[in-house]
C-alpha cells in the first residue's frame, strides 16, 4: 500500500504535535517533582521558601534563611523536552538537568574561591573563577590569590555528591552552587549549604 | 555600591549610540531582551552620541533572588508640552540633575491567567540632550526602593 504525500504531511503534523505536547507535559511533570523535593529539602535546612514560579522546562525557588545564606534563589534548568531533537542534541552536546543555587551572605568574603568538579564541564569555565589551580580529592579549587586553608572534612563533606560547582566571592551573589539532577540532589545541596560556612571562615 | 549600565545599540557601519546609562545597585543586572531596540533618530551632543529618539526593552534581574523586571526605555525628541506638568499620584525626584516624576500603577497582565503587576514609570525632560526619557519598570515582583535610588544617579547626559 502506498500512501499519498498528503497523508504522509498529515502523518507528520500529528506526531510533531504529539511530541511538543508530551514534550510540554513531561516536562512540566518533571520540573513539579523536582521542586516539590527541593521546597522539602529547603524546609528541612530552615529555609522560608517566599516565592515559587514553573514552566515546562525550568523552576525559580527563592527565599530567604538557608544557613549562612541571608537570601537565596535556586534555579531548576532542565533541557526543554518539547523539541525532540533539540533535547538530543543539547544531550550530545553534554548539557545535563541542573540545579543553581544563588545566594547572598551577611559578612561576604574577602576574597573568592571556587571548588570544580573534575572531570565535568563547570572544569571549562575555571578561569573565571581565577588563575590559581589547586587539586583537592575530587576537586579543582581555583582563586585568584594563594589558595585558601580549607579544612579537609569540608572537602570529605562534598566528596561522592552531585555538585559540580560551589564558588564563594566577595560579589554578589556570593555564593554559586550548581548541582546536577538526580538522586542525590538533597545530600548535595545540604552538604553545600553546610560548606558555605567554613569555606567563608577560611576565606576572611 | 552601584553598578553602571550603558544601554546602546548600533553597528559597524554607522557605530554606537546611547539611550541612557543605568545605575544599579550591586546584584542587579540589565540583560538584553530578544526584541531588537527600534531607533528612528539619533545625533551627536557634547561629544557623545545619542538615541535621539527610539525604544528599546531590556529585562531587569536581581542576581541573588532570580526576580526579572520588565523594563522599557523610550526617548524623545524635544521637552513636549506636557512634560513640566506635575501629575496627580506623581513623586517629584530629581535624576541627572533633572526633574523627574515616578508614577506607579497597578494593573493586570495576561490573558486566560491574569497576574498582578505593577508598574514603575520614570519620566524627565534632559535640557542637554534635548530628549523626553522615560524608563518603564513592571513586573509581578515589588521593585525594591534601593534599586529606584539608585536608578535616579543614572547618566542621560
Amino acid at each position: 500500500m502506498q500512501a499519498d504525500e498528503s497523508t504522509v504531511l498529515l502523518a507528520l503534523i500529528v506526531a510533531i504535535t504529539a511530541s511538543i505536547v508530551a514534550g510540554n507535559v513531561l516536562g512540566r511533570r518533571k520540573v513539579d517533582s523536582v521542586t516539590m523535593r527541593l521546597v522539602g529539602a529547603l524546609r528541612r535546612l530552615g529555609a522560608e521558601v517566599k516565592a515559587t514560579r514553573r514552566t515546562s522546562s525550568m523552576a525559580l525557588v527563592s527565599g530567604r534563611g538557608l544557613g549562612e545564606l541571608e537570601e537565596f534563589s535556586v534555579l531548576v534548568g532542565l533541557l526543554p523536552r518539547a523539541n525532540v531533537l533539540g533535547y538530543l542534541a543539547a544531550r550530545l552536546a553534554g548539557r545535563r538537568d541542573l540545579v543553581m543555587l544563588r545566594g547572598a551572605i551577611r559578612k561576604p568574603p574577602k576574597r573568592g574561591v571556587a571548588l570544580l568538579r573534575k572531570g565535568t564541564p563547570a572544569v571549562r569555565g575555571a578561569r573565571r573563577w581565577g588563575q590559581k589551580v589547586a587539586e583537592v580529592g575530587e576537586f579543582l579549587m581555583v582563586s585568584e590569590g594563594s589558595p585558601p586553608d580549607l579544612d579537609r572534612e569540608v572537602i570529605e563533606s562534598l566528596s561522592g555528591t552531585s555538585l559540580l560547582l560551589l564558588a564563594v566571592r566577595p560579589e554578589l551573589p556570593h555564593v554559586y552552587a550548581y548541582i546536577e539532577l538526580g538522586p542525590k540532589l538533597e545530600a548535595s545541596l545540604e552538604a553545600a549549604v553546610r560548606a558555605v560556612g567554613a569555606i567563608r571562615n577560611a576565606l576572611t | 555600591m552601584r553598578r553602571k549600565f550603558e544601554l546602546f545599540t548600533g553597528n559597524l557601519i554607522m557605530g554606537t549610540y546611547t539611550f541612557i546609562t543605568l545605575a544599579l545597585p550591586e546584584g542587579w543586572i540589565v540583560q538584553r531582551s530578544k526584541n531588537p531596540p527600534d531607533i528612528y533618530y539619533m545625533g551627536e551632543v557634547g561629544g557623545r552620541r545619542w538615541i535621539l529618539e527610539g525604544y528599546a526593552h531590556y529585562y531587569l534581574a536581581n542576581q541573588v533572588t532570580g526576580e526579572s523586571y520588565d523594563l522599557l526605555v523610550e526617548v524623545k525628541k524635544g521637552k513636549g508640552r506636557k512634560e513640566d506638568r506635575f501629575k496627580e499620584g506623581e513623586r517629584l525626584v530629581s535624576l541627572a540633575g533633572h526633574r523627574a516624576f515616578i508614577k506607579v500603577r497597578s494593573y493586570a497582565r495576561g490573558f486566560f491567567r491574569k497576574e498582578p503587576v505593577t508598574e514603575h514609570d520614570i519620566r524627565t525632560y534632559c535640557d542637554v540632550t534635548d530628549r523626553r526619557i522615560s524608563i518603564q519598570i513592571a513586573s509581578p515582583s515589588e521593585l525594591p526602593e534601593e534599586v529606584l535610588e539608585a536608578l535616579l544617579d543614572s547618566e542621560c547626559h
